[in-house]
């Protein structure tokens, strides 16, 4: 049987390795298998595993294809080699992640009741509701949408659009789009969010930096919780020394300035998104890690871990299927609320320069449109909103998951 | 201490001079201090005593179930068919988990895993030990439910643990412990966390069990009326060492220690006094802190019997009591004391007729048979 496993995930990992070799992406397919292995234990779950994560490297394959193909914007501004291959990581990244979450979702799905009870609870936060509605929107859009749409495209001819239904003095763009009235410019549909001072559609700009922003916040956070639970766990369930080693590793990390190491990096090899990523991945993981940790102390010290344990249950077996499960809502919790702080971190670092100056992140839109304040205020206004959004809905999000995953942290109800 | 050889050879689990330690913050404790038994095979032993009295960890020491650090087995032999598990390693222990010693837990809502089905978890018991298809695994699964009590097993199988009453639970624990057909089953106060009519059910159960497939039960508990009903032999145990050792029959019917006598008299609804009543509140008191001195008798504090022997060296080894000739022979099975006045220079008559209403050891039986349930 476990041979069985192992060889389609060996067959998708030599396709990939024929197509271009992507060590992260295999990292991440193996954290599913073993996911996966771990899930029902069951033969038809690890079949439907096997489909998906198939099917999701295929898609991965196209979506390659499709960047280094027919991406003009990418290949003629930068041609070079090491930025194709920069953003196929972080694509291969970002669906190696979404077919995590997929299959981290595949036992929710399976217990119809536990869903409806959970969405009970959560439904009792309205904002959250709002919250959760608006990052599907942003979610599909960003992941799916920027897949059919063309990417903003360079038209100085079209600089400084207003919005639609608003105008601006006629003197402001360069040519308007709309129709001119006593002397102001209208905005037009063909640009509904107005246009930036290179004529790129902030409608567009702001759907591309989606993607951006979900990619930043989404595979960091995995690469995140995962180092997190595992050295969390461990550290619980172990005690002793080797909790004492990683705890106090935690800690120095902790102290260690993320932000030096990404500008020593971004001044080595240029602010790519994948370094970015793997950066704030690598090393955002104390805090959770000490979530996790201490949660699972109070889980170690549960009767069915020793049951387990004098059922002939080993050590990774113990934390892995009794453990972890039962601090799984902490984690969920910490990793919705770890997402706007990475979205935040990404637009702060494009904001000022250090970001990869050619993808279309909020942060960069946001720093393009700030000396035109005074006269095209919606070039930064526009992503802002967009941006202030996202991280508000999280943080709802974040809160309401936590009181309905977690009702001993519940207050004043 | 020499090995007894016919009782360690004959014994399914043969415990000798277990020692085991709890390194804390407020210093070490010995939690369990030099214990002996024997448990054959088909055979109920119970260890009783009150709370803190080290049975727990006696219980879980014996396949090193304790945490370590801070736990830590310092001394003694633990003889399982043959082997010693005090100091095997830990794959074999793992091996012998589950597949040949099974435990039940004191509170069945905490030794299920509430995140997971009935079935998951005893599929899980099952297939660490078996390497089984799922379905044989499944049907293997309704089949203990069946076995322990469970109606409808088919169904309840896909329950999750919260939706069982707290007996229920405690018959899927069980189903669970059985799943690798143990030799041993050590139960940890089984009942305790139930109610008084699922009480006697679930040991019903474990009697039934017991006499089905003829394995070892080590019974941990606190109620008397429950070694009353169940147990081949007794195991009193008191600040980590045994008090005294023997039979159901002599320890109820000719309770010798003054320990046991006191646990005896603590029995409600007794006519009966076994200790001075103008002792009685010294027995009463709390039992000492474990991490005390450790030397003389434990039990010498709230000793209605006490004199100056007991403060010396360390607890008294077990001594024969006087109708040990009519128990069986050989030393572990012997009805045995760890109290001075059994000794070679020491007068039992101190401690049994001290209290002249014990005059017949047949009274004090009946009335803790009038305590079964």
């Amino acid at each position: 049987m476990i041979g069985a496993e192992d060889s389609p995930g060996t067959g998708t990992d030599d396709s990939e390795s024929a197509d271009g070799g992507e060590p992260p992406s295999e990292r991440f397919e193996d954290v599913d298998w073993a996911s996966i292995d771990a899930d029902g234990g069951g033969r038809s779950p690890l079949r439907l595993a096997a489909l998906v994560a198939a099917g999701s490297y295929g898609l991965a394959v196209a979506s390659d294809r499709l960047v280094a193909g027919g991406d003009p914007t990418i290949d003629v501004a930068f041609g070079g080699v090491a930025f194709v291959w920069d953003a196929t990581a972080v694509d291969w990244l970002f669906v190696a992640t979404l077919s995590v979450l997929a299959f981290a979702l595949v036992p929710l799905a399976r217990n119809r009741r536990l869903v409806a009870y959970y969405w009970r609870r959560f439904r009792r936060h309205r904002p959250a509701v709002l919250s959760l509605a608006y990052l599907l929107v942003i979610f599909l859009l960003g992941t799916v949408g920027t897949l059919f749409l063309d990417p903003p495209a360079l038209d100085v001819a079209a600089a400084y659009q207003p919005p639609v239904f608003l105008s601006v003095d006629a003197s402001i763009p360069t040519e308007c789009v709309g129709p001119v009235v006593e002397g102001r410019c209208q905005g037009t549909w063909r640009y509904p969010l107005g246009t930036t001072a290179d004529g790129k559609g902030l409608l567009a700009l702001a759907i591309f930096g989606m993607r951006v922003s979900m990619q930043v916040g989404l595979i960091a956070t995995l690469i995140s919780i995962t180092i997190a639970t595992a050295v969390g766990a461990t550290a619980a369930y172990a005690g002793g020394w080797i909790d004492e080693a990683l705890m106090r590793y935690v800690d120095i990390q902790q102290t260690f300035p993320t932000f030096f190491l990404f500008l020593f990096l971004a001044y080595l090899y240029g602010g790519s998104l994948f370094v970015l990523i793997v950066i704030f991945g690598v090393t955002g993981w104390g805090g959770i890690a000490r979530i996790v940790r201490s949660e699972a102390l109070q889980r170690s010290e549960e009767t069915y871990v020793a049951a387990a344990r004098s059922a002939g249950a080993s050590g990774p077996f113990v934390v892995w299927r009794h453990v972890v499960p039962n601090v799984s809502n902490s984690i969920v919790t910490a990793a919705t609320l770890n997402i706007p702080v990475l979205i935040l971190s990404e637009a702060a670092l494009s904001f000022i320069g250090l970001g990869n100056v050619t993808l279309p992140s909020w942060g960069q839109t946001i720093a393009a449109g700030r000396g035109d304040l005074a006269t095209a205020w919606w070039v930064s206004t526009v992503p802002g909103l967009f941006l202030f959004a996202t991280i508000l809905a999280f943080n709802f999000l974040g809160n309401a998951l936590r009181d309905a995953l977690d009702p001993r942290q519940e207050v004043g109800r | 201490m020499t090995d007894p050889p016919a009782a360690s050879r004959d014994s399914l689990l043969h415990v000798e001079d277990l020692r085991t330690r709890f390194h804390t913050d407020a210093g070490t404790v010995t939690a369990v201090d030099g214990i002996s038994f024997d448990l054959d095979d088909g055979e109920t032993v119970c260890l009783v005593g009150e709370s803190g009295s080290g049975k727990t960890v006696a219980a879980e020491s014996l396949t090193r179930l304790i945490d370590d650090p801070p736990g830590e087995i310092v001394s003694g032999t633990v003889r399982f068919d043959g082997r010693d598990l005090a100091t095997a390693s830990e794959a074999e222990l793992r091996a012998v988990r589950g597949d040949r010693i099974a435990h039940v837990f004191q509170n069945p809502q905490r030794a299920l895993n509430p995140v997971y089905s009935v079935g998951w978890q005893l599929l899980e018991a099952i297939q660490l030990h078996d390497d089984v298809s799922k379905a044989d695994a499944r049907a293997r699964a309704i089949d203990l439910l069946d076995r322990v009590g469970i109606p409808d097993p088919a169904t309840r199988i896909d329950d999750y643990p919260h939706e069982l009453s707290g007996g229920m639970q405690q018959r899927v624990a069980i189903a669970m412990a059985l799943a690798g057909e143990p030799d041993l089953l050590v139960a940890d106060e089984p009942t305790t966390a139930l109610d008084v009519t699922i009480q006697s059910q679930v040991l019903r159960l474990l009697e039934s069990i017991q006499s089905a497939s003829g394995l070892g039960l080590l019974l941990v508990t606190h109620d008397l009326g429950v070694v009353a009903e169940v147990a081949d032999r007794v195991v009193v145990m008191y600040d980590g060492t045994v008090m005294e050792r023997g039979s159901v029959h002599d320890v109820f019917e000719r309770p010798s220690h003054p320990y046991t006598r006191a646990l005896l008299d603590a029995i409600p609804g007794r006519d009966v006094d076994l200790t001075p009543t103008a002792a009685r509140d010294v027995a009463d008191r709390d039992p000492s802190s474990a991490t005390d001195s450790t030397t003389g008798c434990r039990f010498r504090s709230r000793c209605p019997h006490a004199v100056d022997a007991c403060r010396e060296g360390n607890q008294p080894p077990l001594h024969p009591t006087p109708d040990a000739t009519t128990s069986a022979p050989d030393g572990a099975r012997a009805h045995v004391a760890a109290c001075v006045h059994f000794g070679p220079d020491g007068d039992p008559d101190v401690v049994v007729d001290s209290a002249k209403s014990a005059d017949s050891g047949s009274s004090a039986d009946e009335s803790a048979g009038g305590d079964r349930r």
